[in-house]
């Protein structure tokens, strides 16, 4: 019983002391094999992740959006990098629904999941905005219509 | 416990010395109900799974527990897990303690965490997460042209409770390495592992080619065998894909042989679609690495910047000293209209080894933007089979209201006489109620019957337990 308050305690705790996560660089394979450095990949200004995967409904949604605000910001020192969840069994299906859906900013593929354990990724979609210094300044989750205009809020008042 | 508490104030207390940074995440689920298949009375029952993440420049340190109470001592238990370091620096890459690994797209190990999802079993009534990892060392190193990672470790078997010994849990041992090499845009591997547990000691060799032929094609394929061991086995799996403009096709095709891996700590794609769509979820077909082949193709046409359909063909064949063919046909239309998003399947299957004939299923969902704040999801979906000439069928219907991701309140109701779950018609009534209260903090209750039965969730399948009662979750990142 008194492990369990310990334990309790501990929990109560730690989100009051817990502070913004940021990123140690990562290297991820995209979808031609080669490896990619989020350092060569992050946004002079603001660097947008999307976790995703391609049985993910909401996932599916969201894309044609972030591409959106891909394009609407990419000229401003932004930039997208899409990092896809598949594992063994679905990742042969990411390059043709990627490419179908018009997606054109960079996809790396974490089928080992590393980066999305290290990163506390527990739902999909998440998207994390993540400033210059490499610190996360947003976390979305889930993805319904409207939500775009949450984002674009979000990464407007990260440019400023 | 002491020293694992311990460790988490010194991390606590280095991090705010050295500018580190301290993360984690809990997952708290309470329960009180019954399964409705035991003989026994409602219960209070808590799980709880807490991960801590430490950070100081290249190195991070991970630390965490899960512990499940119940009135019933032989199924509670502490369990320390997601014990380990790893160091990334300059292309190398270290880990000691807990880690992760998939090798050869799981055809050899696959390592994962289901997010979210904690089983329970028949057999043990104890609660865990659903993940599989390795308990020991690895050490690798990454150029732009080549890559190459020798480890060792014990792989963790789920199908064990933790209320049972280390020793039963991480019975399979193995050793294996792994390199690639890199050249236009093409990927030469190859991966030996040998295996070690109480029934056999077993060397199994792959190699694989994979990489991009064109812009709009990509492809993998890979050959593994066992080269020393008491039996004889092997694994082949092909795919390629291809986008041509609005039109995207996968075709995968395997062929695996006696190729169960220990306890299972394999997992070779198993090229059956993961639907998301309940009925068809729950009646998917399991790989058997046994003795399977066949193949999947899926075709995506993006028919105008809001229209998308998807279209699968699965074939899969078992031979356990007779045939057992599994063939499935699946299409479906996903649409945006005004405020509204639709999607529509349709799906033909006959599984031969679950004696399933003449399987249709489908259904719709229906999702309105209410003004711009608030929606509505209608789920509405239908299954019909017969099983040796018994007509069965299962119907789903499900309303949700959101308001932004903030607040989700929906009933699911299931109706179902297959003869398999009850002699006689059986209804599941249930809600669910998710409300994220900050960017940190999400509530879950759950209220009523839950259907089981198998599930898949990011490409693992595991089975499910009916429950009654109440059930509130707490899910927590720091």
């Amino acid at each position: 019983m008194k492990q369990l308050t310990f334990a309790l305690l501990l929990f109560i705790l730690l989100p009051i002391y817990g502070t913004a996560q940021t990123l140690r660089d990562f290297s991820l394979e995209n979808l031609d094999g080669e490896w990619m450095d989020y350092n060569d990949l992050k946004g002079e200004q603001l660097t947008i992740i999307d976790f995703w995967a391609s049985w993910c409904k909401p996932c599916m949604k969201a894309m044609p959006e972030i591409e959106n605000l891909y394009q609407t910001f990419k000229d401003q020192g932004v930039n997208v990098i899409s990092i896809n969840t598949d594992g063994p069994r679905s990742i042969s299906k990411v390059l043709p629904l990627s490419q179908t859906l018009n997606v054109t900013y960079p996809i790396l593929s974490d089928i080992n999941n590393d980066l999305t354990a290290e990163l506390n990724i527990s739902v999909l979609p998440t998207m994390l905005l993540v400033n210059s210094d490499g610190k996360i300044i947003s976390r979305h989750e889930g993805w319904t219509s409207g939500d775009e205009a949450k984002v674009e809020q979000h990464i407007k008042e990260a440019m400023q | 416990m002491k020293h694992l508490l311990t460790a988490i104030s010194l991390l606590l207390l280095g991090s705010s010395m050295a500018h580190a940074q301290f993360s984690g995440t809990s997952l708290l689920e309470y329960q009180y109900g019954e399964l409705p298949s035991a003989n026994e009375s409602a219960f209070n029952a808590m799980y709880n799974k807490l991960n801590l993440n430490y950070r100081y420049k290249q190195l991070r340190i991970k630390a965490g527990v899960q512990y499940y109470i119940s009135p019933y001592s032989e199924r509670n238990y502490v369990e320390p897990g997601w014990l380990g370091a790893n160091y990334r620096n300059k292309g190398w890459d270290l880990s000691l303690g807990n880690f992760n690994e998939t090798i050869g797209r799981g055809i050899l190990l696959r390592s994962y965490e289901i997010h979210g999802a904690v089983i329970e079993d028949l057999s043990f009534r104890s609660k865990q997460y659903f993940y599989r990892d390795l308990l020991g060392a690895s050490a690798g190193y990454r150029h732009k042209k080549f890559a190459f990672k020798a480890m060792y470790g014990m792989v963790l078997n789920n199908v064990i409770a933790p209320t049972e010994s280390i020793s039963a849990r991480r019975d399979d041992e193995i050793m294996a390495f792994t390199g690639e090499y890199k050249f236009l845009k093409q990927t030469i591997g190859g991966a030996f592992m040998h295996l070690s547990n109480a029934a056999e000691k077993t060397d199994y060799a792959m190699g694989n080619i994979s990489g991009r032929l064109f812009p709009f094609l990509n492809y993998y394929t890979a050959y593994a065998s066992t080269v020393n061991g008491p039996s004889k086995g092997h694994a082949i799996y092909a795919s390629l894909n291809m986008a041509i403009n609005k039109f995207g096709l996968s075709v995968e095709w395997k062929d695996y042989d006696n190729f169960v891996i220990g306890s299972g700590i394999n997992e070779p794609p198993a090229l059956v679609k993961e639907h998301s769509y309940r009925v068809l979820n729950r009646s998917t077909h399991v790989l058997q690495p046994d003795n399977e082949s066949g193949f999947q193709i899926e075709a995506f046409y993006q028919a105008s910047d809001n229209t998308l359909l998807t279209i699968n063909h699965t074939v899969a064949n078992n031979d356990f000293g007779a045939d057992f063919n599994y063939r499935e046909w699946f299409a479906e239309v996903s649409t945006s209209f005004n405020q509204s998003d639709l999607k529509i399947f349709a799906d033909y299957a006959n599984d031969e080894l679950k004696d399933e004939e003449d399987r249709i299923s489908t259904g719709l969902n229906l999702e309105q933007k209410i003004k711009t704040k608030h929606g509505l999801l209608l789920e509405l979906e239908y299954q019909s089979f017969n099983r040796q000439s018994v007509n069965n069928q299962n119907v789903v219907t499900g309303l949700t209201y959101n308001y932004q991701s903030k607040l989700y309140w929906g009933v699911l109701n299931e109706w179902s006489n297959d003869t398999f779950i009850s002699d006689n018609e059986k209804f599941w009534l249930s809600t669910t109620i998710r409300y994220k209260l900050n960017s940190k903090n999400t509530f879950q209750l759950f209220a009523g019957e839950r259907r089981g039965g198998p599930a898949c969730s990011a490409g693992v399948c595991y089975e499910v337990l009916d429950f009654k009662g109440v059930e509130l979750r707490w899910m927590a990142r720091f």
